[in-house]
């Protein structure tokens, strides 16, 4: 069940999320001009992996859950987002996101998320958060060939020639 | 820093031009740029990024090969044109591989004040965006394809 809401009403509330805080009044302008606000209900699936979608969300209030092969991998809320990999590059959802309660977010299109991303603190918060999560994946596929060469390791010493 | 390269500031923004980096620029912001960029020789043998240690410089390889290595391990080789650093001109942390030039080397070096100006411009902007989305991609499909550890 999803609804739209009034533009003033939303500049107000953008100017809480952590990435939209040093704007200005009218970045927020801009950004409320170039986005969607909805209100998604609870369980309702955002984004599905596999498949083709181009929005990037941003979560102004409640959380949802990250998957890969329906494996949890993230939680998000308020001042986080998503989406941002399929906005930039077409291409399919590299997860499935879910939403955990009842969410209030702000949908951007692949045109407008460039324009988005010409707002000084709104590109450092991207910036950031793809850093991180390739800092993360670095971490994670050396600890998987720790693991595999740890493995590899433990059959050859069971198994003398 | 930790680096002991010879350095010397000719600035050449013909050579800014060739780089992807630098693709979708106007000559104006070449020049502009050129201001921002230090240009730098490095001798091969030296190290210029050391894995675990704190650094802020994003480098663009002009000329020359660089070996990247994560706990001794060769993980990529880069050239002219491919830059590497960035993670932490974004974000103060320790360097999470080790980087040393296999050949002399010619790069441009970006200090963090510098990085932020660049990163204003879109065309710069956008070629670091795409190459870093395009990675998180690549590294979640090796992480997904190799992953056999139970779900948690």
């Amino acid at each position: 069940m999803v609804s739209t809401l009034g533009r003033q009403a939303t500049i107000d509330r953008l100017k809480a999320v952590e990435p939209l805080r040093d704007c200005t009044n009218a970045q927020l302008e801009e950004v409320a001009r170039l986005s969607e606000r909805i209100q998604v209900g609870e369980g309702e699936v955002l984004a599905r992996e596999g498949r083709i979608g181009r929005e990037f969300f941003l979560i102004l209030s409640g959380t949802v859950a990250v998957t890969q092969k329906r494996r949890r991998v993230n939680t998000l809320g308020p001042g986080e987002f998503f989406g941002e990999l399929a906005a930039m590059n077409p291409g399919p959802r590299n997860a499935t996101v879910t939403a955990l309660s009842d969410l209030d977010v702000l949908i951007i299109g692949p045109r407008e998320f460039a324009a988005m991303a010409e707002i000084p603190g709104f590109r450092d918060a991207l910036l950031k958060s793809m850093a991180r999560r390739l800092r993360t994946a670095d971490a994670r596929l050396a600890a998987a060939l720790d693991e595999q060469d740890a493995g590899a390791r433990r059959r050859d010493d069971a198994n003398p020639r | 820093m930790g680096n002991d390269a010879s350095g010397e500031r000719a600035l050449v923004p013909s050579g800014l031009k060739g780089l992807p980096w630098f693709a979708g620029c106007t000559d104006a912001q070449l020049v502009e740029l050129a201001s921002l960029c230090e240009h730098l020789a490095i001798d091969a043998g030296e190290v210029i990024l050391r894995e675990g240690r704190l650094g802020r410089e994003l480098f663009i390889i002009v000329d020359g090969e660089v070996t990247v290595t994560r706990r001794g391990t060769v993980v990529n080789v880069l050239g002219p044109g491919d830059y590497f650093g960035e993670l932490g001109a974004i974000e103060a942390a320790p360097r999470n591989a080790t980087v040393t030039a296999t050949t002399a080397l010619d790069v441009l070096v970006i200090g963090p004040r510098e990085f932020d100006a660049i990163m204003s411009v879109p065309a710069i902007r956008n070629t670091l965006l795409r190459g870093m989305s395009r990675r998180i991609r690549e590294a979640d499909a090796r992480l997904s394809a190799g992953d056999t550890a139970p779900a948690g």
